[in-house]
């Protein structure tokens, strides 16, 4: 419980960063908020100044960012400048998609990756073995945009097998997630193969095959467990990546993501929309190392220990 | 590649957004951007007015017989006939025209046509709202006709200040609301509530006064100066009339997301950023005949936003969609090579695009320097080398569509090198041996300033080209469109970047007046009181003839005064299956679904 409540308070001071960072956004862009927000309605300077005057844009920034603070500890992010909609709702409405094609790439890592990292681990060398490390080498090579359009071109334009934009059906999930999560299983390959490797050499695996425990027990409980822990930092620390990387995809794909949402916005200069999408995903990375930690300490307790004395 | 009508990815000012594909409504068109971003326009128009009148009823489309067949001929009656009772053999015809999904660039920032400040979502609003009188490209490439739309008839008042609307009778909106002269009042009253927000039609609208409902069937629409231009106005898309009802339910800015109108589609679905739906209004006999008769023959029409431009030709390719609009130049290039599609360009309504040229800055405020650049760049080569011969060359200060065009304008320059040279010998400029002219130890040097994202990268490092050839050198510089704009009303560029859509010359107000050099869209800080009072006395002459023959002489003296480079007239592209058939075409280049069919 401690452990939990420690993680915890150190989650806290990055909320705040983050809270901070976009609270910022609206100041860091060049330009008055007030003339962009007003652009193109040939506003006269008493708009302009009313505006600013409703914004908040004359109090003092610390100010400006309690009143921020309040609004968003209140869920309220704002009125999209485009769609004058509650960015709130326009994300939380946007936020499945998103996190359907996150954990869909994720379990397309992991699926693909620690198997492959597993064979290739038990018996380096082997022709197996040769075969997974090309695949993560070309994994970790090819970006997965260059990879996605690729499949798009084989599977969507040439043999018309699956659909080159999302239309809301689970087969156009199948590329997207497949070409986000490829470099990742490729990544988790790598990982989980090292690692084997290294336990099987280690003292504890010797002495369970001495005690005449089976292969596949030695791996299953021993080495696996062991090789896990590095395994989950990992994904947890991809999946910041995989969000980001969904952005991406999810413009290719034309899915109405989160991602796809900030991208168009950030070229429209839609400030709230920023806002409430940079708090969003910040914390949705917090939240989620934050849930990584509790898994890993709950698999290997020298974790929580170790901590303790930091 | 970057391009100039990609929706959105490259960071257009818009919306989406532009582009999106989206965003802070850009009111300079920006015609690069796809033409999604549309103007709000101020208005006002100086005394002096012609009379002039009109009738309307003559356009065609008296009455027919009341068939309740699907049959051709069953054209909207004007008026007439009663109510009516049964949309009975409709949904027969409807059910033939089958699904049709098309990929637009980027998302809509409302559904409410009165509203919106993007010119894409007219596109959408045009399938779900009637504007009380259509006015639609000629036929055969001929001259642009107005046509019975929920009004059988109009008049103008001779002073272009009140326009009386006599109305159909037998029309319900998609709520089962009756279509009358409220409706009307509250349509027009609700683009001028402060509550609407509205961007563009409060600016297309003008010096509006009032709606006065004379009788359930006949209103006048009121405006407190002369406001000639409101005809082309009214038909442009932001006024389609609503529903007073949804309205009044869904208020001022919810009636946005639930668009309640007349029109051929009745709006089912939307999903913020990913599609929006609309089904067939089985009860639609009142469209013009030139959009095709009775009810739409598409039952269900799908718009799936796909900011991405190769996406949308994937998703055409693998038989996703039906229609792609506005693919890169590159991709519908591609698409007509494979033989595989067909494409449909449509001219738009409004400026070329183009690029202003700074008569105030050294040394473009030379008239020789800036006739020399007018005669050193080849618009015919632009459109075949870099933009794969989707748009056409530019010659004028309007587009070829746009009432007002002057045609005796657009031959005023043509690509002559030799001419240049010889007008840059003439004014003092000698070629030094870096082939760059000199004069008074100054070089021929010219400041070009683009905004991001508005599509000029590609074009402007052709003109740059092309310039060098005779002489000049260039410094380019890319700002983003907020920015830009502020160096563009400071004056620090030689050249700009700019392409405006609007539905009446009228537009040439808020881009050459001279009070719009510091804070409008006069980037060629052209002042010429001549110009500013024949442009103030074209909107207030009703007459068509005599109101475009002054827009001719503006446009005329403008390219005379070589204020403005042209460079292309876009295009709406729309890439199709070949299974799609029967879009009309509108004049602010785009497409109608009125007779539409899959298959």
């Amino acid at each position: 419980m401690d452990y939990v409540l420690r993680r915890l308070a150190a989650a806290l001071p990055v909320l705040f960063g983050i809270t901070v960072l976009a609270f910022l956004l609206i100041h860091l862009m060049p330009g008055d908020p007030a003339q962009i927000i007003l652009f193109g309605s040939n506003s006269t300077p008493e708009q302009i100044a009313g505006l600013r005057q409703q914004l908040g844009l004359n109090d003092s920034l610390p100010r400006q960012y309690l009143d921020f603070l309040g609004q968003l500890l209140h869920g309220n992010l704002g009125t999209s400048y485009l769609t004058q909609n509650s960015v709130a709702h326009e994300l939380l409405s946007r936020a499945p998609s998103t996190l359907v094609l996150t954990f869909s790439a994720l379990a397309v890592a992991i699926v693909i990756g620690v198997p492959l990292g597993l064979a290739a681990g038990v018996r380096p060398n082997s022709s197996l073995d040769r075969l997974c490390r090309g695949f993560s080498f070309l994994g970790v090579a090819i970006p997965y945009f260059f990879l996605a359009l690729v499949l798009v071109l084989f599977f969507s334009v040439k043999l018309q097998w699956l659909p080159a934009i999302d239309d809301g059906t689970v087969s156009s999930l199948i590329i997207p997630a497949v070409s986000l999560g490829w470099g990742y299983s490729a990544i988790l390959t790598r990982l989980i193969r090292g690692k084997i490797i290294q336990e099987y050499r280690s003292d504890y695996v010797k002495a369970a095959r001495a005690h005449g425990a089976s292969e596949s027990r030695v791996l299953m409980r021993h080495a696996l467990r062991n090789s896990s822990i590095p395994a989950i930092t990992t994904i947890g620390l991809q999946f910041g990546n995989i969000l980001t990387g969904a952005a991406i995809t999810e413009v290719i794909f034309g899915r109405a993501g989160i991602g796809s949402f900030l991208a168009t916005s950030i070229t429209s200069k839609n400030i709230p929309v920023v806002q409430g999408a940079v708090v969003l995903i910040g914390g949705g990375y917090v939240v989620i190392n934050l849930i990584i930690d509790l898994i890993v300490g709950a698999v290997d307790p020298r974790t929580r220990l170790a901590t303790a004395v930091a | 590649m970057t391009d100039h009508r990609n929706g959105d990815s490259s960071g257009r000012p818009s919306e989406v957004g532009s582009p999106e594909d989206a965003g802070i409504v850009n009111p300079l068109f920006l015609r690069p951007s796809a033409g999604q971003h549309f103007s709000r326009r101020r208005m006002f128009g100086l005394g002096g007015a012609v009379a002039a009148g009109f009738v309307l009823s003559a356009c065609g489309a008296t009455s027919s017989t009341a068939s309740s067949s699907s049959s051709p001929s069953a054209a909207a009656d004007s008026g007439a006939a009663a109510a009516p009772s049964a949309p009975s053999a409709a949904p027969v015809a409807a059910a033939a025209g089958g699904k049709l999904v098309m990929g637009i660039p980027s998302t809509p920032d409302t559904l409410d046509p009165g509203a919106t400040g993007l010119a894409l979502t007219l596109l959408i609003t045009f399938a779900l709202f009637d504007p009380l009188v259509w006015w639609l490209p000629g036929k055969n490439g001929g001259a642009s006709e107005f046509h019975p739309g929920l009004a059988t008839s109009y008049t103008v008042s001779a002073d272009a200040t009140t326009y009386t609307f006599k109305l159909r009778t037998d029309v319900t909106f998609h709520d089962g609301t009756k279509f009358d002269a409220a409706a009307v009042k509250a349509t027009y009253d609700h683009v001028v509530d402060p509550a609407t927000k509205s961007k563009s039609g409060l600016g297309a609208l003008g010096p509006y006064k009032e709606t006065k409902i004379i009788d359930p069937s006949t209103v006048e629409i009121i405006f407190s100066e002369p406001n000639a231009g409101f005809l082309h106005q009214q038909a442009a898309g932001n006024f389609g009339i609503i529903s007073p009802t949804a309205l009044a339910k869904y208020g001022a800015t919810g009636f946005g997301n639930h668009p309640v109108g007349t029109g051929p589609f009745m709006f089912s679905e939307y999903v913020s950023g990913d599609h929006l739906t609309v089904l067939n209004n089985p009860a639609y006999k009142w469209g013009p005949p030139a959009l095709g008769t009775g009810p739409a023959k598409l039952s269900e029409l799908t718009f799936r936003i796909v900011p991405d431009d190769s996406g949308r030709y994937n998703a055409m390719q693998a038989g996703q969609l039906q229609i792609a609009m506005n693919l890169p130049a590159n991709d519908i290039s591609a698409a007509s090579k494979s033989g595989k599609f067909t494409q449909l360009t449509v001219p738009s309504i409004g400026t070329p695009s183009g690029m202003p040229i700074n008569v105030t800055k050294f040394p473009t405020d030379d008239i020789n320097v800036r006739q020399a650049i007018m005669y050193a760049v080849d618009q015919e080569k632009l459109t075949k080398d870099v933009l794969f011969g989707v748009d056409v060359p530019a010659h004028s200060v309007l587009t070829p569509i746009t009432p007002g065009y002057s045609k005796p304008s657009s031959t005023l320059y043509s690509y002559n090198p030799d001419k240049a040279n010889a007008l840059l010998d003439a004014a003092g400029w000698v070629k030094g041996s870096d082939g760059v002219r000199a004069k008074d130890g100054k070089k021929l040097s010219l400041e070009i300033l683009l905004f991001t994202g508005g599509g000029f990268e590609l074009p402007a490092q052709f003109v740059v080209s092309q310039l060098s050839k005779v002489g000049f050198t260039s410094t380019t510089t890319v700002q983003p469109f907020a920015t830009a704009q502020g160096s563009f009303n400071a004056g620090t560029h030689n050249l700009g970047a700019f392409g405006y859509y609007g539905a009446d010359p009228y537009l040439l107000n808020i881009w050459v007046n001279s009070d719009a050099i510091k804070s409008g869209f006069n980037w060629s800080h052209y002042a010429n009181p001549a110009v500013d009072a024949m442009i103030a006395k074209a909107n207030a002459t009703a007459a068509d003839t005599a109101r475009n023959a002054l827009y001719e002489q503006v446009g005329t003296t403008l390219m005379k005064d070589a204020m403005y480079l042209p460079l292309w007239d876009v295009n709406g592209a729309f890439t199709m299956a070949p299974t799609v058939k029967n879009v009309s075409t509108t004049l602010n280049g785009y497409i109608l679904f009125h007779g539409a069919q899959v298959g």
